[in-house]
């Protein structure tokens, strides 16, 4: 795939399955995964193209999920899996099989993920070799193709290798337990979602409590062991309405914590979800935005997603050097890409932010390298790039960010993005500057972006190298400071542009946590950031659905259905 | 097992005071029943776009899915689900009976159909009338566009004998008494873990599993026709898979699978695991066996081989359905390219004379086997019937839903699905079988007229469900369709001498025709209709004897061997 789309962010309502037992598992998974390791490697290293690297990851997924809405509990599952992936590389660190070919990019790797069973150590070893082999003989198929293809290409710009040294790592951890008392996700199902029964205008209300726990084993041929075992219990709540000319609006509400308790916060959850209803009212009867551009103010949430789409994706290593790549950021290093107040951190190691919880935390990546706080953007100026084990120049080794989830392959990806902020404005301030900049330009309004779901950025060269994220909260804010929800509105740009046009951050930090899917499938992220200002911005009218509001009222609260009235009447 | 068969008119208001009457089984029940009825009756009172007729027809299916499944590698859990959810169907025709919404390919709509959802398991009245009202309005309204998108093709076509849409049928009520459960994970995995480990210690193999699952479904029909039923279904299978490679080269892989209704009725795990270890045996025996470029002459499908063989060529051949009008002409074209040739057929000669092929799911068992294919009513309602198909080779009769086609104006009560109308439990009938000595002299016999040393028999062909068991699966088959894996050359002297697996190739309807003999016994044999789903059909059939089949070696893509030893190779010897 030429182009890139990255969809970031969107918050994945099923992460399906359960478990309400718990399986052995051989504590000597690593000892018999780099065993075999070690026999394959050595086998193999009689072949006339022998590997040069060899690496095994085994992902555990237990989960358990309970889904719902209006009120109601509609499924139950749970369930265990384990998948391996190997990396297998033959050729050496300057050229090897996953060389990019001509055409052939950094576009989407997915295998058929290979199912293993580690229970005891026949079942283990067999599906290692039978899958080593069949992954060393493919390797050499591509690297016929890659010489193939090097000879018969010019010279790339970048002449960095294909491949980094990295130090081998130990690390294990005990094993997570799911706890997942299904029982009272129901309850709190219920709970969470009959106020949405209540409102006359929510027409579709979904609710997941989905519990995860993620261990995964690592080892390859540089020596690394590494086992690590997460919990991810998440919360997504999800409604739509309809406006009366057939848009469809939707919000979505997520919440993530490392235990069910810190996720099942009653008072919190009930004031999100009124929040919701009340938004949702408010904005079936809200204006129609036109196309405009002018300046805006994205709140803390708005701007951390903005950051991540625009910004995070293009200081993703492989996009430096991958020739369909934009390589927006490639000669912009020790320039000057943002305004000097503004740095932009990346931080697997941060786990809390003002108490709310991080999804892009981890210890080490999926290519068993320990995850480091990488400085991207310093006071405006740009230092770095996101590392996987795939080097470019100037940045020969890995920084930790080589991520994936099972069945892709490795490439640099974001973990947790913090802007910070210098000589920060409080919100108060940051608004008033906005409606300055409303009369500077002449605007009869500026517009204020509260909330985001998500969205997506193209980094390729074939497309415009543009973004667009999809605001559900938007206000219009007048020059007199009077305030107006608005709806139907997409924003839009290129990234150098809006880069150049960000003036001011605030106080007002909030955390944006989600998934973000690109060429290494879906992977957890989190984005911490203030409110801005950008002095301009673009925004277009949002894609709709053209479908008339159902043509009969809600028998829930119709007054002329008779079925009802007698219905209710019995009880 | 309660049945009814009431009047039209009777049943008409019988449909409108079901809740509360004793057809639920439940107050759960009740209040879902109540609040189909409810919103059906709204619906057609009251639900209509401006000059747009109201439906004419609703009917509505609530199904609620319990299952577990499980598997195991080596001994070894691979990886378990369990799922439970209740699922609403919703169908709405707008129109009438001989001109509706159906039997027509919306081009850039999507495919015809009605709304769904899920449905609360923890239902309030409230909330599945808002579930229900909700589908039934995308239902309506897909359906109106359907139908004026339909008037406007066949404005612009000359055909005027077009078939109804919509059979008339009398009313039908059923209440199934049978309950069925799942059986727990943790007994699901003790079977699982067992049968994998007949693969234990078979370093040939280079990969193998065991799968277990267990289904329950409970479902619930009415719609606006006064037509009623409710019923439990279940399913408990057993499938266990191995592959490796021939010496050469070529993959070769084997499954086999038991199905059951309740895991209660499942062979002893011992017979199961016995029947894994002989599958895995021959899979390695075979490794070595004798490749056979292609083969022309007698072939005898023994058994299982001949019940699979009619899963694959004779069951979609047994489905009637109306050609679908389209928007593009083209559709249409290639939709009468893939038509049911059998459809052209009726009352031709299809098979020899001396066999006949009936299908009857009203029987439960047959020589005390329990027959899986059974059913009572379909899932349009529709009661099931035995149908003479084929009698004495002449094809008297296909199998229908409630779209008419040309020859065929009523249900036989064979929607079930996916797919065309599908047999329940199909039996082939023979005037006279032969003993298996007696066929196999006709075998021979025959090939001595072919001029050829042997006799191909052919034991076992892949049943693609078992296919998909694969867990490193990239095509199921390297080349052309599902091979036969059981193949051997009879020789005179009564001699078999096994060949690599082999696929019949370019076969056609009239080939039937050459089934010469077949034996006295029948096995009972059972398909799935859709993977995962409860629906099956059981096939009764002797062996078949045909007097001339091509078949071709099946082994495609010869790969390299493992480049260095399987992990355990060594161990223990």
């Amino acid at each position: 795939m030429k182009n890139t789309l990255n969809r970031c962010l969107m918050p994945v309502i099923f992460g399906a399955s359960a478990l309400f037992m718990t399986y052995g598992v051989s504590a000597d998974t690593l000892t018999t995964m780099k065993e075999e390791l070690d026999r394959a490697f050595e086998s193999l290293q009689s072949q006339e193209v022998p590997p040069y690297f060899l690496s095994y990851e085994i992902t555990e997924d237990v989960t358990a999920t309970v889904v719902g809405g209006f009120g109601e509990v509609t499924s139950e599952s749970s369930g265990v899996s384990r998948y391996l992936d190997i990396d297998l590389r033959v050729g050496d660190y300057s050229l090897d099989n996953t060389h990019p070919r001509q055409g052939g990019g950094f576009g989407f790797n997915f295998e058929p993920p290979t199912p293993i069973a580690i229970e005891n150590e026949e079942a283990l070893k067999a599906t290692l070799w039978y899958r080593t082999d069949a992954k060393y003989k493919a390797a050499l198929t591509q690297f016929t193709n890659v010489q193939s293809d090097v000879q018969s290409t010019v010279e790339a710009d970048d002449q960095s290798g294909d491949f980094s040294p990295a130090p081998a790592s130990e690390y294990s951890m005990p094993k997570e337990e799911l706890v997942a008392d299904t029982t009272r996700w129901s309850e709190k199902i219920q709970q969470y979602t009959r106020p949405f029964a209540e409102s006359e205008f929510v027409q579709e209300n979904t609710a997941s409590i989905n519990g995860d726990i993620e261990t995964r084993w690592f080892v390859n041929s540089d020596g690394s062991k590494i086992m690590v075992s997460r919990p991810f219990y998440r919360m997504v709540i999800q409604a739509t309405t309809k406006a009366e000319d057939g848009m469809v609006l939707n919000l979505v509400k997520t919440f993530e914590a490392n235990t069910p308790e810190q996720l099942l916060d009653d008072e919190k959850v009930l004031l999100a979800v009124n929040t919701m209803i009340n938004n949702l009212e408010a904005l079936r009867v809200a204006p129609l935005v036109d196309p405009y551009t002018g300046p805006a103010i994205l709140s803390g949430r708005a701007s951390g997603v903005f950051f991540h789409e625009i910004l995070g994706h293009r200081l993703e290593g492989h996009r430096q050097k991958g020739v369909d790549e934009g390589q927006t950021f490639r000669k912009q290093i020790g320039q000057k890409v943002l305004p000097e107040t503004f740095s932009v951190i990346f931080d697997p190691n941060t786990s809390t932010y003002a108490g709310v919880e991080l999804s892009g935390t981890y210890m080490y990546d999926n290519e068993g390298v320990r995850g480091q706080r990488v400085v991207a953007i310093e006071n405006g100026i740009l230092k770095g790039f996101l590392m996987s084990r795939s080097p470019i120049e100037g940045y020969p080794v890995s920084n930790g960010h080589g991520r994936k989830n099972y069945g892709n392959s490795v490439v640099a990806r974001q973990s947790n993005l913090i802007v910070e902020v210098e000589n920060a404005y409080s919100p108060e301030e940051l608004e008033a500057l906005l409606l300055e900049r409303v009369r500077e330009q002449g605007k009869e309004f500026g517009l204020y972006f509260d909330d985001i779901t998500g969205g997506f950025t193209m980094t390729g060269r074939t497309m415009p190298n543009a973004f667009n994220v999809t605001p559900v909260m938007v206000y219009r804010i007048y020059s007199d400071g009077r305030k107006e929800l608005v709806r139907g509105v997409d924003l839009i740009g290129t990234p150098l542009t809006t880069f150049s046009r960000i003036e001011a951050g605030a106080t007002d930090f909030q955390v944006f946590n989600g998934m973000c899917g690109a060429e290494s499938g879906w992977v957890p992220v989190s984005a911490v950031s203030p409110s801005i200002l950008v002095s301009q911005i673009e925004v277009q009218k949002a894609d709709s659905s053209r479908n008339i509001p159902p043509i009969l009222p809600s028998p829930v609260s119709d007054p002329t259905d008779q079925s009802i009235r007698h219905h209710l009447g019995d009880h | 097992m309660s049945r009814f068969n009431l009047g039209v008119a009777t049943l008409i208001l019988a449909a409108a005071t079901l809740a509360g009457n004793g057809y639920a089984e439940s107050e759960e029940e009740d209040t879902l029943l109540r609040a189909l009825q409810d919103e059906m009756d709204r619906s057609l009172n009251d639900l209509s776009l401006d000059l747009e007729p109201p439906p004419y027809f609703v009917a509505y299916s609530v199904t609620e899915t319990k299952s577990t499944s499980t598997t195991y590698v080596l001994g070894a859990h691979n990886g378990s689900g369990e799922t439970r959810g209740r699922f609403l169907s919703v169908v709405v025709r707008v129109g009438s009976p001989e001109l509706d919404n159906t039997n027509f390919v919306n081009m850039g709509a999507g495919f015809i159909g009605g709304g769904s959802g899920r449905v609360p398991l923890t239902g309030s009245y409230d909330e599945l009338r808002r579930v229900i009202w909700l589908a039934t309005d995308v239902a309506y309204k897909r359906a109106v566009a359907d139908l004026a998108a339909k008037k406007s093709a066949l404005e612009q076509q000359t055909e005027s004998d077009r078939p109804n849409d919509f059979s008339e049928e009398e009313p039908y009520m059923y209440i199934g008494e049978d309950t069925y459960e799942t059986l727990g994970i943790e007994e699901l995995s003790a079977i699982a873990q067992e049968l994998s480990s007949a693969f234990r210690g078979m370093p040939d193999l280079h990969a193998s599993v065991a799968r277990l699952s267990s289904m329950a479904n409970k479902r619930l029909y009415l719609d606006s026709e006064g037509n009623f039923n409710r019923y439990e279904n279940g399913l408990c299978s057993a499938s266990m898979y191995a592959k490796t490679q021939t010496l050469d080269g070529a993959g070769i892989s084997d499954g086999i699978s038991y199905y059951g209704r309740s895991c209660e009725d499942l062979p002893p795990i011992a017979d199961m695991k016995d029947a894994g270890q002989e599958m895995a045996a021959r899979l390695v025996t075979s490794r070595s066996a004798e490749a056979l470029d292609n083969y022309n002459g007698p072939v005898l499908l023994a058994e299982r081989a001949a019940a699979e063989f009619l899963s694959q060529n004779l069951i979609r051949r047994l489905g009637a359905e109306p050609t679908r009008s389209s928007s593009n002409p083209n559709y249409a074209a290639r939709q009468r390219n893939f038509a049911n040739p059998f459809l052209d057929r009726v009352n031709a000669r299809v098979f020899p004379r001396f066999l006949s092929v009936v299908n009857d799911p009203t029987l439960t068992e047959f020589e005390g086997k329990a027959l899986l294919g059974h059913y009572v009513v379909d899932n349009q309602g529709m009661p099931s019937r035995r149908v003479e198909l084929i009698t004495n080779g002449m094809l008297r009769e296909l199998l229908t839903s409630r779209s008419p086609t040309k020859s065929f104006d009523k249900s036989t009560g064979s929607s079930r699905g996916f797919g065309s109308p599908s047999p329940g439990n199909l039996f082939i009938e023979a005037k006279e079988g032969m003993s298996e000595e007696e066929l196999n002299d006709e075998l021979l016999t025959l090939a001595d007229e072919y001029g050829l040393e042997y006799g191909l028999v052919l034991r076992k062909i892949m049943n693609p469900r078992d296919a998909q068991l694969d867990p490193f699966r990239s095509s199921p088959f390297q080349s052309g369709g599902p091979p036969a894996l059981d193949v051997v050359k009879l020789y005179p002297d009564g001699s078999e001498v096994p060949v690599l697996p082999m696929t019949v190739s370019n076969f056609v309807d009239s080939f039937f025709k050459d089934i010469i003999a077949v034996s006295e016994d029948r096995v009972t044999y059972d398909v799935p209709l859709a993977t995962g789903g409860l629906s099956f059909a059981t096939i009764v059939t002797p062996s078949l004897l045909f007097e001339d089949l091509s078949l071709r070696d099946a082994g495609g893509a010869k790969p390299k061997l493992p480049l260095f030893p399987h992990p355990m190779a060594g161990e223990g010897e």
